[in-house]
């Protein structure tokens, strides 16, 4: 038999009308702070954005048409695409561990690009059809080659950033390896054959991962993700191998992790489908038509791999602009990610075309040659993450970090964590 | 400081703050709306007609930031459904209560956690009528509804807030039955 609840509307009412105050932590000076800080930069950038705009994205077609000969197109044509998202206008400024910004200004846009991709799959259905006709090279899983070995550098004196030059002199591709716990590390390995530069991220996935010793390197042996992609054009196709393995309980989301880090600079979607063509079923997530895949609009952390490796890591939250990320500089999802901003300074960050301004405020001497590299790049990663060209660090020595020149605007880095197999 | 600030934050940031948090139901958010509601209000102050009071001005101001704050979640919540974790990261309702709400009673507790599960305009309206104690008017007003909207809008959240405690009573009982077993 149903019980009666003892609920009527004069309890419920009354229950309400007890509900404690909360009262809030911040200060008016903090608040009016940032008032007085949003004021003066609107004055300061509002009028050139629209201008600063469509600049940037005729300098960025200018500067990417020679490099269109060199570089895979996947590669370029990604970063085409996201030319304009940090044509954000508004500036936030980094600092103290609570100072999120909310700004709703480049909200409308910005939710155009966040769309599900379910939104887009009927036409992307057609398309598919249609593209069936083309033929499609298959790359094929070459055997695990023995004789390599994987290594990591970086530290103090040494970056761990792949760069341009580098990039132009060798073969690399984008990989995201699992730490032993949990974490997705994105990664940019660099093989040992120059000839193949103008391999295709997957081409040179298939062709490498299995030489990749990912246990030799501190983390966990979850390569090869398959045995048959595809690609065509943008977008991926094939079947993740021993997929119940890898999707048991929340792990579904490692799973996508892993291939947005490994896929998503070069790819844009992503579908999983049985050797019969139809959808492979994710465990909580069912079965989905495709998946987004993107790298973009992250602020970089710190992960400490062990007492001497560490690594560049997003944030799991992607930002409506430059400035917005670099002020959740600071806000470290996990208690495994540190920030990359020593506590001693603050920032202020503005993006402008394809340059960021980084002016940084507090006492530097005493900071260690290796806070300062973190420091440094991760901001150089998260430029590049809202596709940026160079960062302009004021307020820093010439000589702050060795192997930069900061009197100089400086180049964001081609790839993430370098690692090499030799 | 500017004058005009220095007043407005002391005479309404309690109840803004009041009415962002139990909305967005996470402290860190709440204040950073909190300091997004001020930015706005300072920007627009001399746009101010007075044609409504100071304070329905100004809810009505946290009550867009909350709506584009909820409407960010949404589409962050879309991409993570999309494509990513479903719901552990990024998305704040799970958070743990408040200090103030944790030493309170088990029906406050309860109550509060109800209010999670109440549609953004149920949830607006409840908080606007018993926590602000606002009036009918000046709640319309604030949402930009009519009173008729407004009335409605209470009795459903009411009857749903109703429905809840007893959804959360029955299943706490079952609980302790089981427990004893």
């Amino acid at each position: 038999m149903m019980k009666k609840s003892q609920w009527n509307d004069d309890k419920i009412e009354s229950l309400l009308k007890k509900m404690p105050v909360i009262e809030s932590r911040t200060s008016a000076e903090e608040i009016y702070q940032h008032v007085e800080l949003r004021k003066r930069k609107k004055k300061t950038t509002a009028r050139w954005m629209p201008v600063a705009a469509s600049l940037a994205a005729l300098l960025l077609l200018v500067i990417l048409v020679p490099g269109l000969m060199n570089q895979n197109q996947e590669e370029a044509s990604n970063m085409a695409s996201d030319s304009s998202s940090d044509s954000a206008e508004m500036t936030a400024e980094g600092g103290s561990e609570e100072e999120a910004v909310n700004d709703e200004a480049a909200g409308e846009s910005e939710e155009s690009q966040l769309q599900p991709s379910e939104d887009a799959a009927p036409a992307a259905e057609d398309e598919r059809e249609e593209d069936t006709q083309e033929a499609t090279e298959e790359s094929t899983l070459e055997e695990p080659q023995e004789g390599f070995s994987s290594v990591v550098l970086g530290g103090d004196t040494e970056s761990n950033l792949m760069t341009d030059q580098e990039a132009l002199e060798n073969a690399s591709f984008d990989v995201g390896l699992l730490s032993e716990d949990g974490f997705v590390i994105p990664m940019t390995v660099i093989v040992p054959a120059e000839s193949d530069r103008n391999k295709t991220n997957l081409e040179l996935y298939n062709d490498w991962i299995a030489s990749l010793d990912e246990e030799g390197l501190g983390f966990a042996d979850y390569h090869p993700l398959s045995s048959n992609l595809t690609e065509n054009g943008g977008n991926l196709e094939g079947t993740i191998s021993e997929i119940e393995e890898r999707t048991v309980g929340a792990s579904s989301d490692i799973l996508l992790d892993v291939l947005n880090e490994t896929f998503g600079s070069s790819y844009e979607n992503i579908r999983l489908v049985n050797e019969d063509g139809s959808l492979q079923e994710l465990n909580q997530v069912g079965e989905v038509e495709q998946f987004n895949l993107s790298k973009d609009n992250h602020v970089f952390f710190i992960y400490q791999q062990n007492s001497e490796q560490y690594f560049y890591v997003p944030s799991y939250e992607s930002y409506d602009s430059f400035e917005q990320a670099i002020g959740a500089i600071n806000q470290i999802p996990n208690d495994r990610f540190q920030s990359a901003l020593p506590d001693t300074l603050s920032l202020e960050a503005e993006a402008d075309g394809q340059n960021a301004t980084i002016r940084v405020e507090g006492a530097t001497e005493d900071l260690t040659a290796l806070e300062k590299r973190q420091f440094v790049e991760s901001i150089l990663l998260t430029a590049k993450s809202f596709s940026l060209d160079t960062v302009t660090f004021e307020n820093v020595e010439q000589d702050f970090v060795t192997g930069y020149d900061f009197t100089q605007p400086v180049e964001v880095p081609y790839g993430y964590n370098k690692a090499y197999i030799e | 400081m500017d004058s005009v600030f220095q007043r407005l934050y002391t005479e309404y940031q309690q109840d803004v703050f009041q009415f962002l948090i139990y909305l967005v139901k996470n402290r860190d958010t709440a204040e950073d709306l909190l300091q997004e509601v001020f930015i706005r209000v300072m920007k627009s102050y001399e746009n101010f007609e007075g044609k409504s009071s100071e304070k329905t001005w100004l809810f009505s101001i946290a009550k867009n930031v909350t709506i584009d704050h909820f409407r960010k979640q949404k589409t962050i919540r879309n991409r993570v459904m999309d494509h990513f974790d479903w719901g552990k990261r990024d998305i704040e309702s799970s958070d743990s209560l408040p200090q103030e709400i944790a030493e309170q009673n088990e029906d406050i507790q309860r109550l509060y956690r109800c209010l999670d599960r109440c549609s953004v305009d149920q949830k607006m309206v409840v908080v606007s009528r018993y926590i602000q104690e606002l009036s009918i008017t000046e709640t319309a007003e604030i949402l930009g509804w009519s009173e008729g909207k407004v009335k409605t809008t209470q009795h459903r959240a009411i009857k749903k807030l109703k429905e809840l405690m007893a959804e959360e009573e029955e299943g706490d009982h079952d609980e302790k039955i089981t427990m004893e077993r």
